[in-house]
């Protein structure tokens, strides 16, 4: 065995594995270089998920002649010169490395012209420059990137489908796009745009052009301004859901990231509001000082770290909290002066009362520490037991003969759980996970026999991504075969018909699942998937108030499914304690 | 504050002011009841959990301080319903800072809330007026409300609409999208100028408890961002649900092929007896086909556990095309046909096709009407 030092070539393309692992992060460095070359509108063309090509146009700053070699040099960057810089970084490129890791994989055209300068021309094959000249061309950079992985095969293979790589891109881009909502986005694929951000800083304008109306509508602005620190975004009202956590994206001074700890503070947030496994919408913005953050953790720079991880897990949590929290009293808006005396007594004279202007303070007394001071909401059984007697012995009556159902309701505790006693055993049933069960089971029953559509009075017309057009369009047979007719009017929007009746009032919702689902998972399982779906959604949900009548027959049902256990998506419906595991407890 | 009064009284004020009260602990001032003792005005109770506010008084009290506190709505009015038949003395205990609710010899005492802390109600300067008598609001709210989404994700559905037309036409609207009701009257007032907005179901479940048969005005008037019904010595106020409502007027078919007029009764009966058919509710929809031919109207529901049901009404009125055939969910047929048994000899029903939405009237009123769009089975096309 001989030791041997690499050759350049070679350096560079094990080196480009590291930054460029599909067509996405070419995407992601080609954006981060027009953002840090200050460029107010971005436009980003991919053709054949970006496998052909991927072009991305900038009006920024442009390089000269002397400098585009350069730029495909590793380690040549303008954005650092010393070590200190790298403690305070405020570009979102530092390491002078994206450029020639693209150049290596790929074969690539640039167009790059300076303010006042020469437009230039250039074009490298496997990272080096073949031809380079003055061309005239408008302010700015434009560079293609093409043939991506033609000179690494084994690269190529790893790629997922060509759906999955565009999906990934998509993702990408809007991301980007939300980071900035002060820069114009375009992002087209081969014959359409798929969206358009105006480029005004506003996040709601930006997340209107890319998702639609129907998605923005039930967000809210979240904003907080410290001296150091600052948060601004959109988050869900508690009645959204969604059963991932796509749809959360946090920026760090302006970087998309992803972070365990900022989504600990999500779920905190909402902790009580939404129950496990259910994600809310989330974008947010943080601003710090650079020093309060390192983003030189990880190659991609998409992780990062915090000087002072408590810091920000309680400002966000608190800064969430205290808008949900705000929710309950939006209503009715701003107090002003009581005017109802003018016409609440109409015999008397009305007198002047004293300006009583009530404003509520903005914040709230027990907002002070929120970790500590939330109030515990602990119940007991809600119902009497005697209340329920007479439904429990008709039900025993009834079912006496049944070996299935020998069992008794207790009653419900904390509105989530169903108490029962069965077999010497007490059982604690999750009242959401057992509805999930049943339902599923129903509807499997129900689309294998029928299929029936309940149509629309008024067609709902729903605003979506123009990739969720796509979907529908790919897929309008199967939606039909599940109760759903959709036209498509637009590139990002759709009319509803018809849709299954027991869906009626969050026909966006379960469609969005149903896309999404369809997005990710293609042909395989899918039935199963929005059947699981839309057990979900129409399942009793944690904190609904449980009749006795309800309550048994949920109980009833459950039983009678195959596996009772757990509800579709795994998780335990019940969980038993046996006489003598009671007995251990209370040492008898 | 101290003040004596039957206990009758007390009882209609806090059964009408507790349900505005918030019956989440999160801000203690929003589950309380305002109560203002005046000479002047007598007694005076008002609730509110900032969606909706109610606000109302009595002179038949005997006011011996005035004053003013806060208690918790559930409490109190569960304490006072359970009162005997007396005259109830209620005084502020300065010592104990308790509420005394004296009755006969015996007396609760229940603790108060800081009444700084009750933000009062929400009422601004007017910017459009109605009124109607009672007894027609009650009437097309309940003819309408039923119609409406108890959730949705688009807000205006879980609303009834109130479309003040050009010419003083006032059209109560609501729709699940599902099917959809109207309810028309002419307003006294003149020159108003088009206007319209969209009440929650929770308001309206909420005045039409307080809603008579009299004649009697009530008055309807709008803020910005709110509505205020109000009748003397009651006044309640709600948030609007904010949007557009999508133009009904598309919704009413004005085409048909077929016309059918049924005897109320019998049509009722045979959706009733249809409706035993069992069905869960949340996932399977009880659906009812009708098929007429000739002189009959036959209606069939099927279901797995129990069997068919096949129900002939004879002697019925087809006009136009002829057999013809369409699948409605039973609920949303049963719900009209209750409403019209109520009042008529005949059901008219008009049918623009088997995938199309049908119209339901009383031919003898011209002022109420309801859509109902088919549903789409493996058999309909
Ligand atoms: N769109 C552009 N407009 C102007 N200058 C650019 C553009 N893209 C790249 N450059 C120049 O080329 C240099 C190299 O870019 P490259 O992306 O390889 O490295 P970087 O952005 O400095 O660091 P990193 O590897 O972390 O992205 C940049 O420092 C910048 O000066
Ligand atoms: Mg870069």
């Amino acid at each position: 065995m001989s030791i041997r030092l690499l050759d350049d070539e070679l350096i560079n393309k094990i080196a480009a594995g590291e930054v460029v692992e599909r067509p996405a992060s070419v995407v992601k460095e080609l954006v981060e270089n027009a953002l840090d070359a200050e460029a107010r509108h971005i436009t980003i063309t991919i053709s054949q998920a970006g496998l052909e090509k991927i072009e991305v146009e900038d009006d920024g700053q442009g390089m000269s002649r002397e400098e585009i070699p350069l730029a495909f040099m590793r380690h040549a960057t303008s954005k650092i010169k010393e070590e200190e810089d790298l403690y305070c970084i405020t570009t979102m490129g530092f390491r002078g490395e994206a450029l020639p890791s693209i150049a290596a994989v790929s074969r690539i055209d640039i167009y790059s012209c300076q303010e006042e300068g020469e437009g230039v021309w250039a074009h490298l094959e496997g990272g080096k420059i073949t031809s380079i000249d003055y061309h005239p061309c408008p302010k700015g950079t434009r560079i293609i990137v093409r043939d991506i992985f033609y000179n690494t095969p084994a690269r190529r293979k790893f790629l997922k489908s060509p759906v999955a790589e565009s999906s990934h891109i998509f993702e990408l881009v809007v991301k980007y796009a939300l980071s900035r909502p002060d820069i114009a986005f375009t992002y087209r694929g081969d014959k359409k745009i798929y969206f358009k951000t105006p480029g005004n800083g506003n996040l709601r304008d930006a997340v209107l052009a890319i998702y639609g109306r129907d998605f923005l509508s039930p967000l809210i602005d979240i904003e907080y301004k410290g001296e150091n620190y600052s948060i601004k975004g959109l988050i869900s009202r508690p009645e959204v859901k969604r059963n991932n956590r796509k749809n959360q994206l946090f920026f760090v001074n302006n970087r998309p990231v992803r972070s365990q700890l900022l989504y600990k503070a999500v779920d905190e947030a909402y902790k009580g509001l939404l129950v496990t496994r259910e994600y809310p919408v989330v974008i947010l913005s943080l601003l710090m000082p650079p020093y309060e953050v390192d983003v030189n953790v990880h190659p991609q720079k998409t992780e990062v770290r915090f000087r002072d991880d408590g810091k920000v897990f309680r400002l966000v949590y608190q800064v969430l909290r205290e808008h949900l929290d705000n929710l309950e009293y939006q209503g009715i808006g701003e107090w002003t002066k009581n005017k109802e005396d003018l016409f609440f007594y109409p015999e008397k004279e009305k007198e002047k009362k004293e300006p009583g202007v009530y404003i509520r303070e903005k914040k709230l007394p027990w907002m002070e520490d929120p970790l500590f001071s939330r109030e515990e909401k602990s119940q007991s059984v809600n119902q009497p037991l005697a209340g329920g007697k007479e439904v429990l012995e008709l039900v025993f009556n009834r079912q006496a003969a049944d070996k299935e159902s020998d069992y008794k309701i207790l009653g419900q505790v904390l509105k989530k759980y169903i108490l029962l006693e069965r077999d010497n055993s007490l059982y604690i049933i999750d009242q959401h996970a057992a509805h999930e069960r049943v339902l599923y089971e129903q509807f499997k029953k129900q689309y294998r026999q029928e299929k029936t559509g309940q149509m629309l009075a008024f067609p709902l017309s729903l605003q979506l991504s123009a990739k969720q057009v796509e979907v529908i369009e790919k897929n309008a047979d199967l939606l039909k075969d599940l109760g759903f007719e959709l036209d498509i009017i637009s590139y990002n929007s759709a009319v509803l018909r018809t849709a299954p009746s027991f869906i009626q009032g969050s026909e966006f919702q379960v469609m969005e699942e149903i896309l999404a689902s369809l997005e990710e998972k293609g042909e395989a399982d899918l039935y199963d998937n929005i059947l699981v779906m839309m057990a979900c959604q129409k399942a009793v949900k944690a904190g609904d108030m449980l009749t006795w009548m309800e309550m048994d027959k949920m109980v009833k049902d459950l039983w009678e499914t195959d596996n009772f256990r757990y509800c579709p998506h795994g998780r335990p419906t019940m969980f038993k304690i046996t006489e003598e595991e009671l007995n251990n407890i209370f040492k008898r | 504050m101290k003040f004596i009064i039957e206990k009758g009284q007390l009882s209609t004020l806090t059964t009408l002011v507790h349900r505005a009260a918030s019956n989440k602990a999160t801000i203690p001032a929003l589950s309380g009841i305002l109560i203002e003792a005046s000479r002047e005005k007598g007694l005076t109770m008002t609730a509110t959990d900032m969606e909706i506010g109610i606000k109302t008084s009595t002179e038949q009290v005997d006011i011996i301080e005035e004053g003013t506190v806060l208690v918790n709505a559930q409490y109190f009015s569960d304490f006072i319903k359970l009162l005997p038949d007396s005259p109830v003395t209620i005084s502020l205990n300065h010592e104990t800072s308790k509420l005394d609710i004296t009755y006969g010899r015996s007396t609760g005492h229940i603790n108060i809330y800081d009444n700084q802390e009750h933000p009062g109600l929400p009422v601004k300067e007017a910017l459009e007026k109605i009124t109607l008598p009672q007894k027609v609001l009650r009437e097309g709210l309940k003819k309408t409300a039923f119609a409406a989404a108890h959730n949705h994700f688009r807000q205006v559905f879980t609303g009834v609409l109130f479309d003040i037309l050009e010419d003083g036409m006032l059209k109560i609207v609501a729709s699940d999208t599902h099917r959809l009701t109207q309810y028309t009257y002419m307003l006294e007032e003149k020159g108003l100028e088009p206007f319209n907005f969209i009440i929650p179901i929770r308001t309206i479940n909420e005045i039409l408890r307080v809603l008579d048969d009299s004649e009697e005005k009530i008055s309807i008037c709008t803020t910005e961002n709110h509505v205020v019904f109000q009748k003397p010595r009651f006044l309640l106020v709600s948030r609007l649900i904010e949007g557009q409502y999508p133009s009904y007027d598309n919704v009413i078919p004005g085409t048909f092929k077929t016309e059918v007029d049924i005897d109320a009764y019998k049509f009722t009966t045979a959706l009733e007896r249809a409706r035993i058919v069992p069905a869960d509710e949340r996932i399977k929809i009880p659906q009812i086909q009708i098929y007429l031919e000739g002189q009959e109207a036959v209606f069939k529901t099927y279901s797995e556990m129990m069997g068919e049901i096949i129900e002939v009404i004879e002697g019925v009125d087809i006009k136009g095309e002829s057999p013809f055939k369409i699948v409605f969910n039973t609920n949303y047929l049963l719900e009209i046909a209750r409403i019209y048994a109520g009042e008529g000899e005949k059901v008219n029903i008009k049918f623009s096709g088997s995938l199309s939405p049908a119209l339901i009237t009383n031919p003898e009123r011209d002022n109420y009407l309801y859509v109902i769009v088919p549903l789409r089975t493996s058999t309909s096309n």
